[in-house]
């Protein structure tokens, strides 16, 4: 299946996208936040209109066992696409 | 037949990276193109050196042809790919050109040719290197000659073709009906979501709701296109003030459309279409809670591109009536290929009504967007408007 049609196929709904930081502590979430710049510079793509809400959900976020989990719509949201491109462990959970 | 001291020809042949771009001028030597030989051949440039086109070695072909490389040659490799294989097509193909009579035998003295030639400097493969330049060469002579294309062809095709450097077609709403999707809801990782989910369709357009940019400002124009860039995004600004300078706003964020109210003055109105014509956007007229559009439009001195019947979300809770009666009215008052869109409460049924009572754009918000099943809903209404793709049935090469 093409990365279109798995675009197309997904339900729009809201999952959870759990990412387990690298690093402990604030540490941990700013060079999170410095990879996710970093990847959205070398994709040469603008920052998310939502930026600043997702910094300070990041810096807020309660942390699981060093797992941070975001609210995302779509499997292939942007936000995993990075969790890849960084070598970021990741995994989705549906709730539909 | 040289008409006017030269002609002008163009073709592109062959996939990377040997592909061949040919831009070629044929002229009078005792013209403009005669005088651009001479001076091109006595001023060579570091890195463009203008060579003549040769069938071998001490046998330049006539007309006499002066190549000059587009991309600078910087290596041995480079030089050897454009004075072995790209002379020696440039050169057969002029010389097959006359023996087919598309340059006439007589006035091979009299005429002289420049070619700009493209190689890639990745390109290694002489074989279509020579062959890729010998098409192009022939074909950009033909085209020259035959004076290719028409006025006629360029109109038409300006609205079908895709440039295959940007990869997308930019569309400009010329073969309606489309359907508008209007994502209000301001959570940009869910409009995220509902971009990825919606079908990729020349007849989708996209508009970047009021309360969306109102959280996000109108970059989240430049976002949308990120995810969709063949896409037209609707900035849905609903100007009433300081026109030129919204609109203006919307077209950096890369909007294709902005939206201002007709319940804006006049003069705001006018400079906001102009604004949005200066810059290459359509400016699209937001009715709602206008009682007679019509009356505003004959107003104004310069016309909207697009005037949208609006019934306002929180009146639709309340009122099922629709305000499409009048679309022939409001075309006429436009004066030219104005589109209609509607809005407020579009549902399936109401599709065909809308789409027979001369609409070109039907507007629909949340049976999409807060559909889970997206992509399923907006099909649904391409399918019951029965739209195709531009240029769907279509095979094509090149002319």
């Amino acid at each position: 299946m093409s990365e279109t049609e798995n675009n197309e196929c997904e339900t729009i709904f809201h999952k959870k996208l759990k990412i387990k930081l690298k690093d402990k502590g604030n540490e941990g979430r700013v060079l999170f936040l410095k990879d996710y710049l970093d990847f959205l510079i070398k994709r040469k793509t603008t920052l998310p209109p939502d930026f600043p809400t997702f910094v300070r959900e990041i810096m807020g976020l309660d942390k699981r066992s060093g797992w941070i989990h975001i609210t995302i719509w779509h499997e292939n949201s942007e936000l995993k696409e990075f969790a890849i491109n960084k070598g970021y462990e990741f995994k989705v959970e549906h709730y539909d | 037949m040289i008409e006017n001291g030269f002609q002008i020809g163009e073709a592109l042949v062959g996939e990377f990276p040997e592909i061949a771009h040919i831009d070629l001028i044929i002229g009078e030597k005792k013209g403009p193109i005669g005088q651009s030989f001479a001076n091109s051949l006595s001023q060579p440039r570091m890195g463009h050196t203008p060579m003549l086109a040769v069938v071998r070695p001490n046998l330049p072909v006539k007309p006499a042809t002066l190549i000059v490389p587009k991309v600078t040659l910087r290596d041995l490799e480079g030089a050897e790919l454009m004075f072995g294989p790209a002379q020696s097509a440039v050169a057969k193909a002029v010389a097959d050109s006359v023996e087919d009579g598309i340059i006439s035998k007589n006035s091979v003295e009299d005429l002289a040719i420049i070619v700009s030639v493209f190689v890639h400097p990745r390109g290694r493969d002489y074989q279509r290197v020579y062959r890729y330049n010998y098409a192009a060469v022939k074909l950009a002579l033909r085209r020259a000659m035959e004076n290719f294309p028409n006025i006629e062809t360029v109109l038409e095709e300006k609205d079908k073709s895709m440039h295959d450097m940007i990869g997308f077609r930019i569309n400009n709403l010329k073969k309606p009906p489309y359907l508008e999707v209007a994502i209000d809801i301001p959570d940009w990782r869910r409009v995220e979501g509902i971009i990825r989910g919606l079908p990729r369709k020349d007849a989708v357009i996209i508009e970047a709701g009021t309360p969306l940019i109102k959280r996000y400002g109108v970059e989240v124009c430049q976002k949308i296109h990120q995810l969709r860039p063949e896409s037209i995004v609707i900035a849905d600004l609903k100007t009433l003030d300081t026109g030129n300078l919204e609109a203006r706003m919307a077209g950096d964020a890369t909007a294709d459309v902005v939206s201002f109210s007709a319940l804006a003055p006049l003069k705001t109105q006018e400079r906001f279409i102009d604004e949005c014509h200066k810059i290459g956007i359509l400016a699209l007229m937001d009715t709602i809670n206008v009682n007679d559009p019509v009356k505003v439009i004959k107003k104004l001195n310069s016309k909207p591109d697009i005037i949208e019947l609006h019934r306002a979300i929180d009146q639709e809770l309340t009122d099922a009536t629709h305000q499409w009666g009048n679309i022939g009215d409001i075309k006429k008052a436009c004066g030219k290929d104005a589109l209609v869109a509607v809005a407020g409460g579009i549902r399936i049924p109401k599709v065909k009504e809308a789409l027979s009572a001369g609409a070109d754009i039907l507007v629909v918000g949340r049976s999409i967007t807060c559909s889970k099943d997206v992509n399923g809903s907006a099909r649904t209404f391409l399918m019951e408007m029965g739209v195709e793709e531009v240029d769907q049935f279509r095979i094509m090469t090149d002319f």
